[in-house]
């Protein structure tokens, strides 16, 4: 029995709209410095809201990463070999080993430091990077088990668009 | 007990505190030893620049000044030095080295070489190309294609040691269109690469991510 898809679509809706939230996040502490920082306002009650949206996402895309990582590797039809054969696949497990370490790394700073993280510049925009950039691979990655499985992706139109060509 | 320059006193016992050997004699052992290790690393280098010349895998044209430049002694033929040919339609000719040679050799970059598409550039003597069982002598069959027309020149060389080469120039008149030969992509060990970036990429990542982590952590404390 096929696993794999089982353990991946959840995780990597919640790590994509984390990525989007990360953005509003930038925006508000960057943006809205002065309001954010003003308790009770409507703003600083987003957020701490979306911040709290993330943290969760982030620990629930590094269980369901790590997740997705056995089942792929349990999938009858794909034995290590043809993994290893597969562009695509070489592409996906290079670009999830690399998504663990960062959502672990996430994982860690925000559990240590709670939501100080977002007091200073240069923490914060290391967090909501990481996360936009994480967000975006994990869309890719997901895109291209599409790819392999169905032959098509609804990232393609994208993709095509922007020019970049597909394994 | 009196105590000496470079000496001290414990528990009764003298010792000695100036080091046996002083820093001018130290620093004067360092340049010399780093004169030889220098020294001996251009010798290495010398010797292997020096050896190259007599590499079969070499392939400037013999003749030049150090590299088999004694001519005369060895011998070249071949079963035809002029004739004629058609672009793309093959030729073969028999060539033959004697008197001590060690290699022929037909590369693509002497005289109209690269005008032609060659089966075998280098023949070594009791090769398995190489038909002429006698020790210092070569015969072998090369198969030559006609890749552009006009008068072209075939040279071939054989060498041996002791600086020994011998030339033979062979003129063909091909006539024909041209033939334009696709050159293969070079092939890319892709697995390799991805084996190789599955090890440096995540090191890398974990590297910058724990400095990352350290230093957000530590500011924040």
């Amino acid at each position: 029995m096929a696993l794999h898809p089982l353990f991946i679509h959840f995780h990597t809706g919640i790590l994509a709209v984390s990525a989007i939230l990360a953005m509003v996040n930038l925006l508000l502490r960057f943006g809205f410095k002065d309001n954010i920082r003003t308790p009770g306002t409507r703003l600083a009650r987003l957020f701490h809201q979306i911040d709290v949206f993330m943290y969760v996402g982030i620990i629930i895309g590094f269980i369901g990463l790590i997740a997705g990582a056995i089942t792929g590797f349990m999938e009858p039809d794909y034995s290590l070999a043809a993994l290893e054969a597969s562009a695509i696949m070489r592409f996906k497990i290079l670009w999830s080993v690399i998504l663990i370490e960062i959502y672990f790394f996430l994982m860690i700073v925000r559990t240590k430091l709670g939501d100080r993280i977002w007091k200073g510049a240069g923490s914060s925009l290391t967090y909501g990077i990481l996360i936009i950039i994480g967000g975006a691979f994990i869309v890719l990655i997901a895109a291209l088990g599409g790819l392999a499985v169905y032959g098509e992706t609804i990232m393609e139109p994208i993709f095509n668009w922007i020019g970049i060509p597909w394994p | 007990m009196k105590m000496k320059l470079g000496e001290c006193i414990l528990n009764g016992r003298r010792y000695r505190t100036k080091p046996k050997m002083s820093v001018a004699v130290m620093k004067r052992n360092q340049t010399i030893k780093t004169i030889i290790a220098i020294g001996f690393l251009s010798l290495l280098v010398v010797t292997v620049a020096g050896s190259v010349g007599a590499f079969s895998s070499q392939t400037n044209e013999c003749g030049t000044s150090g590299c088999h430049d004694t001519a005369g002694v060895l011998t070249l033929s071949s079963n035809s030095t002029s004739f004629s040919a058609t672009t793309g339609n093959p030729f073969v000719l028999v060539i033959q080295a004697g008197n001590g040679a060690e290699w022929i050799k037909v590369e693509p970059g002497w005289e109209d070489n690269a005008q032609f598409s060659i089966s075998q550039n280098a023949i070594e003597d009791g090769s398995v190309n190489d038909t002429d069982a006698a020790t210092g002598a070569i015969s072998v069959e090369i198969t030559f294609i006609p890749l552009s027309a006009g008068t072209q020149t075939i040279r071939i060389w054989t060498a041996a040691q002791s600086d020994l080469a011998t030339s033979l120039d062979i003129t063909v008149t091909v006539t024909g269109d041209s033939i334009t030969t696709p050159t293969p992509p070079p092939t890319v060990d892709l697995v390799g690469t991805w084996r190789m970036l599955m090890i440096i990429l995540p090191v890398s990542v974990g590297a910058i991510l724990l400095i990352l982590g350290v230093v957000i952590i530590k500011r924040k404390a």
